[in-house]
């Protein structure tokens, strides 16, 4: 098995493809472990795995997400949060939390976020007198909001892959993601104090109404989904699929950014996002299986019964676990690999599945943001043209402050679990 | 040549990814309207699975070419230039294989379902050619790594573009 580990750390950091790690890891595990095993199953589960009703939430929301990004949904959502707290001390700091918050809630992906905000917030927080790696660090942090709140991609794999209540899961997202936003808030405050940036005169209410106007059909967005889904209307992926008309129309018809031909150009290359995702998920699903028949979660649950390990123990273990493999690998082949070792583990210790979630995720944004491997750095550093060495400077402070909520999130189960109860 | 496959790649999925939002959005409107209309439309939560997972399969290929797939490569390019490009044949070479190994199995299972007769659930259609889509997705897959290993394509330059698009 060792030389199975070996062979996949080798490949990724040849720089294979991640599907071709997975999938040649799995060919060889079958090979060596499993070879009386017929060949048909591989095509089943690589098919198998991603022929699910759940999922089709993602290439509907993949596609809605790139609608309001080239148009203008996402950009009026953002003028709003500046409309609201950009007169605040530090308020680009705070606008660029606020925005990160309102693009991930249409957009649902971490890197989109930081490549869309980054370029609009980047130079304005650099204005308005926030240095260099601050203003960096913040912007690649505040984007992993994008993971937590609603309609977060890493949620509805988690959630087909354990079983889980997408809606609950979401609901949970959006008390977490508050209490990160709120963590990172805190911090922009004290800089903004520490580098002496003061607060701006507060805009005019006419302004605020006409922000708050603009935005009106970009604030529909959130409404649908979350609305459409807590009120028994829609399914998560009904909810994904009336987003795209809603956008459609939208970007089309009420703020005409968008021409038809735009909407070829937008629809073929959320196809290609859409593969990207859902081959590794194809890919996982493989690997996954071949896991489980090695009884791995098994073994672990044995070894953590023997070391008479608690469910503390045995949180601390998948944050450690999830942390190291985030820098290395993307978040959904991170989940893809650990989560069925450990759901089960997690189940049996009694930890509820919805906040095991936001434990799983949370260790993901880390791992997103963390060297040497943290994918969003990279986008950072790219779509800013910024030396990969000032992004990673910028980002520890706030690494520290996610590994605080992640300690809080950890053991403090009411704050995942608050928002579920209350709907459901 | 390679224009055109790319030409037909880019009008399948754009036709396939509208009719998924078209057949779905209809789905939930006749449901809401409840009767017998939404019995009449059962088959479409089927065809958008099936159509989700030919746009996934079909669209393999080009992602590839656009240097659109996750991969670690920050090690990669710490290579001096003359060994990294043969690590990169490398890749192609291991792609290429792979690809046409699950083409080949996914080749089997369409012919062993077709022998079956089995049909799906609610659209009646013959099971086996749900595994025919895979099988040309993979077999656009691995042609996208040869063009690559024998340098009609250049996927170092996609891999830029890609990170910069990501």
């Amino acid at each position: 098995m060792v030389i199975l580990v070996v062979l996949a750390l080798a490949l990724l950091l040849l720089g294979f493809e991640m599907f071709l790690v997975l999938g040649v890891t799995s060919l060889a595990v079958k090979a060596i472990f499993f070879g009386t095993l017929p060949d048909i199953v591989i095509m089943q589960k690589v098919f198998g795995g991603i022929n699910h009703a759940t999922l089709l939430a993602i290439p509907f929301f993949i596609l809605a997400a790139q609608l309001m990004g080239a148009g203008q949904i996402a950009r009026n959502l953002i003028n709003l949060a500046y409309a609201l707290v950009g007169h605040t001390r530090g308020g680009m700091g705070h606008t660029a939390i606020a925005g990160s918050v309102a693009f991930g809630s249409v957009s649902g992906s971490a890197p989109a976020t930081v490549a869309a905000m980054g370029a609009i917030v980047y130079p304005e927080m650099r204005k308005s007198g926030f240095g260099e790696r601050f203003s960096l660090g913040l912007l690649v942090s505040s984007a992993e909001s994008a993971l937590l709140i609603p309609p977060s991609i890493t949620l509805i794999v988690y959630g087909w892959m354990t079983g889980t209540s997408i809606a609950q899961l979401f609901a949970a997202g959006i008390a977490v993601g508050a209490v990160l936003a709120l963590a990172f808030a805190i911090m922009v405050s004290i800089q903004a104090r520490r580098d002496g940036i003061p607060a701006g005169s507060a805009p005019k209410w006419r302004e605020r109404w006409m922000a708050l106007r603009k935005a009106f059909w970009a604030l529909g967005m959130p409404v649908i989904i979350l609305g459409g889904i807590y009120s028994g209307i829609f399914t998560a992926t009904e909810a994904a699929a009336v987003s795209v008309i809603y956008a459609m129309l939208v970007e089309l018809i009420v703020y005409r950014e968008l021409r038809p031909s735009d909407l070829v150009r937008i629809t073929e290359e959320a196809a290609v996002s859409t593969s990207v995702v859902f081959v590794l998920l194809a890919m996982g699903s493989l690997i996954s299986y071949f896991v489980t028949l090695a009884q791995v979660p098994g073994t672990i649950s044995d070894f953590l019964t023997a070391v008479d390990a608690g469910p503390i123990t045995f949180l601390i273990a998948v944050n450690v676990l999830f942390l190291v493999a985030g820098m290395f690998i993307d978040p959904n082949s991170a989940l893809l690999i650990l989560v069925p070792s450990l759901f089960p583990i997690a189940v049996g210790f009694g930890v509820d599945p919805v906040h095991f979630g936001m434990i799983v995720t949370l260790n993901i944004c880390v791992g997103m943001i963390t060297p040497p491997f943290g994918l969003d750095i990279f986008v950072a550093a790219s779509t800013l043209r910024k030396p990969v060495i000032s992004v990673v400077a910028g980002v520890w402070p706030f690494v520290v402050v996610n590994l605080l909520v992640l300690g809080i999130i950890s053991y403090v189960p009411d704050i995942s679990l608050f928002v579920p109860r209350l709907l459901y | 040549m390679l224009n055109f496959l790319r030409a037909i790649e880019r009008l399948v999925l754009v036709t396939i990814f509208f009719a998924m939002v078209l057949l779905y959005s209809t789905g939930i409107v006749t449901r809401e309207m409840g009767g017998t209309l939404a019995g009449d439309f059962a088959w479409v939560d089927e065809a958008v699975r099936l159509l989700n997972t030919a746009l996934v399969f079909l669209a393999l290929g080009l992602g590839l070419e656009r240097g659109r797939h996750v991969g670690i490569d920050t090690l990669n390019r710490m290579i001096p230039d003359s060994l990294r490009f043969w690590v990169l044949k490398l890749i192609d070479l291991v792609g290429f294989l792979f690809s046409v190994y699950i083409a080949w199995l996914g080749y089997g299972l369409a012919s062993f379902v077709f022998s079956t007769g089995q049909r799906s659930p609610t659209l009646g259609l013959e099971t086996g050619w749900t595994y025919v889509v895979p099988t040309i997705g993979f077999l656009l897959l691995g042609l996208r790594f040869a063009l690559s290993l024998l340098g009609v394509i250049d996927r170092d330059v996609a891999l830029k573009v890609g990170v910069e698009q990501t």
